[in-house]
């Protein structure tokens, strides 16, 4: 009697590791799906962009100017202007009025600290702010450094 | 005679010690090699719904210096730096143009490499607390949260490495939906300091998809041959 309960219970314990074990390898499985993209795509999309970059680099010293004064084809059907230097935000304007480039070169959801910091923590600006950062550029934030500002820590690593 | 062969043992120990301090002292120098600064040519590559961008030219960051030099050969030729609270545009030697910015110059892409920081995105001590780790198909995938009171604001963050380098990061919305994906492949190692070659960046808005391709190369880290492209100094440029 007591063995036929103990064999039920460890039946229990067992279903119930084996649905932990299938939600865990489901979930990562999901995860890691998730970090796919087409690269075709991608590069399908930006093949003008490519064009004209392969360009300029054999031909060093050539500009946006040159090329447009020239009526060349490779910049013929691309709105691409000096301005766009601060284009590509949700808003139409570059978060912080830093320039695109910028944000997609290097600062990115830092803004959110800044905005969040220095607009005494409104909550419609820093989100404002984050999709912004996240719309207009790459990200690769310092996170802690929203940390730092916010609650006063120390900059340990410099 | 015994106290002779008691000095000689006391020398031979203090060969060994000597001989294992200098090992370590030499093991830690190499382990913790100061990367102070770092530069490449890039490329930005970027297209959306009525507009495009094409970037190209030479970055310079020194973090000692704390600031952010761009030589841009395209589309036009440009200077853009940035330093303390100030952003400026040199064309011809000159400054053109001088906007203030948020002190945000440290707070770059650049510091993390420099500092070792890019496999976690420097959320390691930040307000997002790591809430999951798994790995799969190759990939070690951390999930990270914001703090609840931010909830509103922030959704939480998957990072994923591949060969201890960071792959991926996808950002989601409060609502759990994926606001922007990247990706970092093609590392080069430049003294030990692993950099991504390129970055592509998936941004979903409105069920659109926006586009954009940075890339890398020639990346020089510790560079002493290029001194003064780390350097600005306003008045230079008045």
């Amino acid at each position: 009697m007591l063995l036929n309960h103990q064999t039920s219970d460890m039946k229990k314990v067992l279903l119930i590791l084996c649905i932990g074990a299938f939600v865990t390898v489901f979930a990562s499985a999901n995860n890691a799906d998730l970090f796919t993209y087409n690269a075709d795509e991608v590069n399908q999309e930006l093949a003008q962009l490519q064009n004209l970059e392969d360009y300029v680099s054999a031909n060093p010293g050539i500009t946006l100017t040159n090329l447009q004064s020239e009526n060349n084809d490779l910049v013929a059907n691309l709105d691409l202007n000096l301005n766009n230097l601060g284009g590509f935000a949700l808003s139409g304007e570059p978060p912080l009025g830093i320039p695109s480039f910028l944000w997609g070169c290097v600062f990115t959801v830092v803004g959110v600290a800044v905005v969040y910091f220095i607009t005494d923590q409104d909550m419609a600006e820093t989100k404002k702010a984050f999709l912004g950062c996240v719309v207009s550029g790459a990200v690769y934030v310092l996170w802690w450094v929203f940390w730092v500002l916010v609650f006063g820590n120390t900059f340990w690593y410099y | 005679m015994e106290a002779f062969f008691s000095l000689i043992r006391f020398i031979s120990y203090m060969k060994k010690i000597f001989f294992i301090s200098l090992v370590l002292v030499f093991s830690f120098k190499s382990y913790s090699q100061n990367y102070y600064r770092i530069s490449g040519e890039f490329s930005i590559k970027g297209k959306a719904e009525n507009s495009a961008q094409l970037v190209m030219g030479k970055f310079y960051y020194d973090k000692n210096e704390k600031k952010l030099i761009y030589k841009n050969i395209f589309p036009e030729k440009a200077t853009w730096i940035t330093s303390d609270t100030n952003i400026y545009k040199v064309v011809d030697n000159k400054i053109v143009s001088r906007q203030t910015i948020p002190d945000i110059t440290v707070f770059s892409m650049y510091n993390l490499v420099l500092n070792n920081q890019m496999n976690n995105f420097g959320l390691e001590g930040s307000i997002f607390k790591l809430e999951n780790v798994e790995g799969a198909d190759g990939q070690t995938i951390s999930t990270w949260l914001p703090p609840k009171k931010m909830e509103k604001i922030f959704g939480k963050i998957l990072i994923s490495t591949k060969d201890n380098n960071l792959f991926g990061i996808i950002f989601f919305n409060s609502e759990d939906v994926i606001l922007k994906k990247q990706f970092f492949e093609d590392y080069t190692l430049t003294n030990g300091l692993a950099f991504p070659g390129k970055i592509t960046e998936i941004t979903y808005n409105d069920g659109k998809e926006t586009y954009q391709v940075t890339t890398y190369k020639n990346i020089q880290v510790n560079d002493r041959n290029e001194e003064s492209s780390y350097h600005f100094n306003p008045s230079d440029y008045q």
